[in-house]
């Protein structure tokens, strides 16, 4: 059965290139509807051999583990690849983002002495 | 409030996006009981977390149960799905060495977090569907200080 609906969850992302560094500015949801958009959007960036990806999570409206687990994907991807995973302006989602495990594969800022 | 506890059932059709309508409802109750911003929202992200999982492992058209208890000190969420059920203890919990080497390549960890994020959890599940029932007790120390 389809679970997709009028009501599905949108995702729009951003983009600035800063020399080797690019910053993507993540707008709406985070779901299982737009995980798919998510990692297909930042492949490209994390193909190019930049120095450092931010994704700027200020305008995340909703996050779900499939989510986290995406960008712990990329963290993993860009470590191998040289280039540095930085989450930015998680705010509300910190314990939800500790939880799984982010901090352990991308640099978090907000998370360095994080007490859940 | 007083001793006498307030019930609420909400249905959703097994369709992306419609799990907002209970989470907000159930984020307004949170604050409402007194809970401060932290807590609101691990019990949000909980919520959120069921809700998307039955939706996704639905196998059917019909409803899911979103049943919200307030008691003096406490929330209780229920949400029950008609899916194909699980054996919960055979989710295994995180392995962050691993994941930390080769990433989680599909999913996430929503029972994890689920655990993670409210004072108890209980699950019940079977090949006619599943129950998640996730307790939050309202401490001196998750006070609003507004409210409180």
């Amino acid at each position: 059965m389809t679970h997709s609906s009028f009501l599905q969850d949108e995702l729009k992302i951003s983009e600035q290139l800063d020399g080797d560094k690019a910053i993507l500015k993540l707008n709406g949801a985070l779901s299982v509807t737009t995980v798919p958009y998510f990692r297909q959007s930042v492949q490209p960036y994390l193909e190019r051999g930049l120095g450092v990806i931010v994704l700027d999570f200020e305008g995340v409206t909703k996050i779900v583990s499939r989510g986290v687990g995406a960008a712990i994907d990329m963290a993993v991807q860009a470590k191998k690849q040289g280039t540095k995973l930085r989450l930015e302006k998680i705010g509300k989602y910190s314990r939800s983002l500790y939880i799984q495990g982010v901090h352990l594969v991308a640099d978090v800022p907000e998370l360095e002495g994080f007490e859940p | 409030m007083s001793d006498k506890s307030l019930k609420l059932k909400i249905s959703i059709p097994p369709v992306e996006g419609i799990e907002d309508i209970p989470i907000v409802a159930v984020e307004l109750l949170a604050q409402k009981m007194g809970f401060d911003a932290n807590k609101v929202q691990d019990i949000v992200q909980a919520l959120t977390e069921a809700c998307v999982n039955s939706i996704l492992y639905s196998t059917t058209e019909d409803d899911i149960e979103v049943l919200v208890t307030a008691l003096h000190g406490s929330l209780v969420l229920e949400v029950r799905d008609h899916g194909p059920g699980f054996n919960p203890d055979e989710v295994p919990s995180p392995d962050f060495d691993l994941i930390s080497q080769i990433g989680v390549k599909n999913g996430g960890f929503g029972i994890h977090m689920i655990k993670s994020l409210v004072d108890e959890v209980e699950i019940e599940s079977s090949p006619n569907g599943t129950t998640i029932r996730m307790s939050t007790f309202l401490k001196n120390s998750d006070l609003n200080p507004v409210a409180s």
